[in-house]
C-alpha cells in the first residue's frame, strides 16, 4: 500500500503543490481587495442591488460585514475552480485515467488488490482536497492578518427624526482610523467554509470515481463529470431565479455547498449550526452544518461505494 | 497436480468469441510457448489467468488458486508482463523500478539494477523519452526482478533488436534452470522453439493442439523421387513412418523416432534424391495455420 501511495502521490504533487499555490494566493489577494473598500461605501454601492438580494446566499445586512465579505470570498469562481481541477483531475484518473494511459495492466500485474489501487487512489486525493481547503484558510489568515482598514469616524451630527436628514454639529472633518482588520474578523469563524469546501470537493471526486470505474476513455470521463458540474450550477441558477423553480434546488449539490450561509449561522445563530436544518425568521428552511456536510459527504461515500463496487467486478480492458 | 490448469475456458465479448472452450496443464518447472497469430486468443488467456477478466465459462487455476476468486495469491506467485507494457511516462527508470519493486512481497531492486545493467539499460532517463524498445526492457527487467514461481510473458521480445532478443532468452533460460515455470507468447518460432517445453498453438480462440518439443525434436521430414507406387509400410514401422504427400512421383513423409530403420525400408522401395530435414516448429505452425492468399495488386 506504501508504494501505491507513494506512486499517486507522486502522480499528482505538481497539479496539488499548483493549485495550493494558487488558492493560497488568490484568497490572500481577494482578502485584500476588501480593505480597499470600506464597510459604510460597500453598504452604499450595495443597497442599488436590493433586487438582487435573493441570489445572495445570505442576507445583504451581513454581506457588508467584513465577516460576510470574507466569508464571500470563499464562494469565488476562482476557489471553486481550483477544487474542481484537483478533484476532476485526480477523480477521473482512478480507473480511467489508468486504463487509458496503459499503466493499470502493469500495475495489477503485481499482488495489489484492486481495492487498494482504488482506496489509495481515495486517500491521496481525500489528502489533497483537504490541503487546498487548508491552504484557502491559510490564505485568508495570512491576508486578515497583514491587512488593515480603513474606519470613518464622522463628526457628531443631529439626525431629524422621520427624515434622511442630519445636521452637522462640527466643521471638523470625518476622522479615518486605521485598524487592523484581525479586529473585526475571528479567522475561526471560517472553519464552516473550509469543512463544506472540502466536503463539496470530496462529493465531486467520489463521483467522479465512479464515472471513472465505468469508462475506459478519461477524456470522456472528465467531460461527462464537468458536464454534471456545469448542469447542476444551471440547476441552481434556475433554481434562485423564480420561486416557482426553487425545487430544483433539491437536485444539485451546489445548494448544501453554501460556505457564506454556514458562516453567517456559526456567527449568528450557533445553535442552529449542528442542526440539519435552519429556520430563518421569514418561515424559510434551509440546510444547516450537520445537512450540507451529511449530503455532500454522503454522496461522495456512496459514488466511491459504488464505484470501488464497479470497478472490481468489471473486466479490465487491454491498453488501447 | 498441475501448476497451471484450465478447464473449458472460455471469453466471447458479444458474438465475437476470443476464447473457446479452452483446457491444458503446465507442469512446474516447464517452459510453455503460446503460439498463435493475431486475434487467436492467446493474450486474452493470458489475461484470463491474471484475473483481469472474468471468463465467460469454464475455469482457470495457478498453484490450486482459483484465477478468479483468488486473483490475489495467483499474483502473489505470478510475475506478469502485459502485451503492450506502458510506464509512467514522468519518472526516470530507476523511480518505476523502485515503485514496482515495493509493490512486491518478493520484489528486488538490486536484481533489477543488475537486470537493467545486463540489457544496457539507461536508468537515468525519463520513461517518456525512452524509445519503445528501451521500455520494454525496462518492462521485462520489472518483470524478471522478483522470485515468483511463475512467470507470465506476453510477447516479451516484441520490439526488440535481435541482440537484446537474445539476452531476454538467456534471461528466461536463466530463470528455468532455477526451477521456475515459464508460460510466454510469441510470434517468433525460432525463440519459442529454443527455449520451450511444450507449446500450445492458438487458433481463432481454439487450443488447436499442443506438442511436446522434445518428441518434436525427434521427428524428420523425409522427401524424395519414386518411379513406382510406394508399398505399404511394414507392421514394424507404422508406429514412426507417415506418409504426408505423395504428388506425382515425389514422396513426402515424416519419421518418428530413430530414422535408420526407415531408411533402410525405403531404401528397398526405390526411392531416390532423398532429403531429410528436422522437422520444426514451423511445419507445425504450417499445417495449423496455412499460408495466406498471394496478395494481387
Amino acid at each position: 500500500m506504501n508504494g501505491l501511495l507513494l506512486r499517486y502521490w507522486l502522480q499528482g504533487r505538481t497539479i496539488l503543490l499548483a493549485c495550493g499555490l494558487a488558492i493560497f494566493g488568490f484568497m490572500m489577494l481577494r482578502v485584500w481587495t476588501i480593505t480597499l473598500l470600506g464597510s459604510e461605501e460597500f453598504r452604499e454601492i450595495i443597497k442599488h442591488f436590493k433586487d438582487f438580494e435573493k441570489f445572495s446566499p445570505v442576507p445583504f445586512s451581513q454581506l457588508i460585514t467584513y465577516t460576510g465579505r470574507v466569508a464571500r470570498t470563499f464562494n469565488e469562481p476562482i476557489v471553486l475552480f481550483v477544487i474542481l481541477t484537483w478533484t476532476i483531475s485526480r477523480g477521473t484518473d482512478v480507473v480511467a485515467g489508468q486504463i487509458n494511459r496503459g499503466t493499470m495492466e502493469m500495475l495489477l500485474g503485481n499482488p495489489v488488490s484492486r481495492s487498494n489501487v482504488y482506496w489509495g487512489h481515495f486517500l491521496v486525493t481525500t489528502s489533497g482536497t483537504l490541503f487546498l481547503s487548508f491552504c484557502a484558510w491559510l490564505g485568508m489568515v495570512v491576508s486578515v492578518n497583514l491587512n488593515s482598514v480603513e474606519e470613518i469616524i464622522q463628526p457628531a451630527s443631529l439626525s431629524i427624526p422621520f427624515t434622511t436628514f442630519k445636521i452637522p454639529l462640527s466643521t471638523a472633518e470625518p476622522t479615518i482610523l486605521h485598524k487592523p482588520m484581525v479586529d473585526y474578523v475571528h479567522v475561526w469563524d471560517f472553519l464552516p467554509a473550509i469543512t463544506v469546501i472540502f466536503a463539496m470537493g470530496f462529493f465531486v471526486a467520489g463521483f467522479a470515481a465512479m464515472v471513472s470505474s465505468f469508462d475506459r476513455y478519461r477524456w470522456r470521463t472528465v467531460g461527462i463529470v464537468i458536464g454534471f458540474v456545469i448542469f447542476q450550477q444551471s440547476l441552481r441558477i434556475l433554481a434562485i431565479s423564480k420561486p416557482e423553480y426553487n425545487f430544483l434546488l433539491n437536485f444539485t449539490f451546489f445548494n448544501p455547498f453554501d460556505p457564506e450561509g454556514l458562516v453567517n449561522v456559526w456567527t449568528e445563530d450557533p445553535e442552529q449550526f449542528w442542526q440539519f436544518w435552519q429556520y430563518g425568521l421569514e418561515g424559510s428552511i434551509r440546510l444547516s452544518a450537520l445537512g450540507c456536510h451529511s449530503i455532500l459527504l454522503g454522496l461522495g461515500l456512496f459514488c466511491y461505494l459504488l464505484g470501488h463496487w464497479v470497478f472490481c467486478k468489471r473486466d479490465l480492458p487491454a491498453p488501447l | 497436480m498441475a501448476f497451471v490448469e484450465t478447464n473449458q475456458l472460455s471469453k466471447s465479448f458479444g458474438s465475437l468469441s476470443a476464447l473457446a472452450d479452452c483446457s491444458l496443464t503446465i507442469d512446474q518447472g516447464t517452459v510453455f510457448g503460446l503460439l498463435g497469430p493475431n486475434g487467436a486468443g492467446k493474450s486474452t488467456l493470458l489475461r484470463l489467468l491474471m484475473g483481469f477478466m472474468t471468463p465467460s465459462s469454464g475455469h482457470a487455476s495457478i498453484q490450486g488458486f482459483d484465477c478468479q476468486t483468488e486473483s490475489l495469491q495467483v499474483r502473489l506467485i505470478t510475475s506478469y508482463l502485459p502485451g503492450d507494457a506502458r510506464l509512467d511516462r514522468q519518472y526516470r527508470g530507476k523511480q518505476v523500478i523502485r515503485l514496482f519493486t515495493t509493490l512486491r512481497p518478493d520484489g528486488c531492486t538490486d536484481k533489477a539494477l543488475e537486470i537493467a545493467d545486463f540489457l544496457e539499460l539507461d536508468l537515468q532517463r525519463r520513461v517518456g523519452s525512452m524509445s519503445t524498445g528501451m521500455r520494454q526492457k525496462l518492462a521485462v527487467t520489472i518483470t524478471l526482478a522478483n522470485d515468483a514461481p511463475l512467470i507470465i510473458m506476453d510477447e516479451p521480445t516484441a520490439n526488440l533488436d535481435p541482440t537484446v532478443r537474445q539476452q531476454i532468452l538467456r534471461l528466461l533460460r536463466h530463470k528455468r534452470d532455477e526451477g521456475k515455470t515459464i508460460l510466454f507468447s510469441s510470434h517468433v518460432l525460432d525463440e519459442v522453439e529454443s527455449i520451450s517445453d511444450t507449446v500450445g498453438f492458438l487458433k481463432q480462440g481454439k487450443l488447436i493442439t499442443m506438442a511436446d518439443l522434445s518428441t518434436l525434436r525427434n521427428h524428420h521430414r523425409l522427401t524424395g523421387v519414386l518411379d513406382n507406387d510406394l508399398p505399404s509400410i511394414p507392421d514394424t514401422l507404422t508406429d514412426q513412418l507417415v506418409i504426408i504427400q505423395q504428388v506425382e512421383n515425389r514422396v513426402t513423409l515424416e519419421v518418428q523416432g530413430d530414422i535408420l530403420e526407415s531408411l533402410d525400408w525405403l531404401r528397398q522401395t526405390g526411392l531416390s534424391e532423398i532429403s531429410i530435414e528436422p522437422v520444426r516448429l514451423r511445419s507445425l505452425y504450417e499445417a495449423i495455420h496455412p499460408e495466406r492468399k498471394e496478395f494481387k495488386q
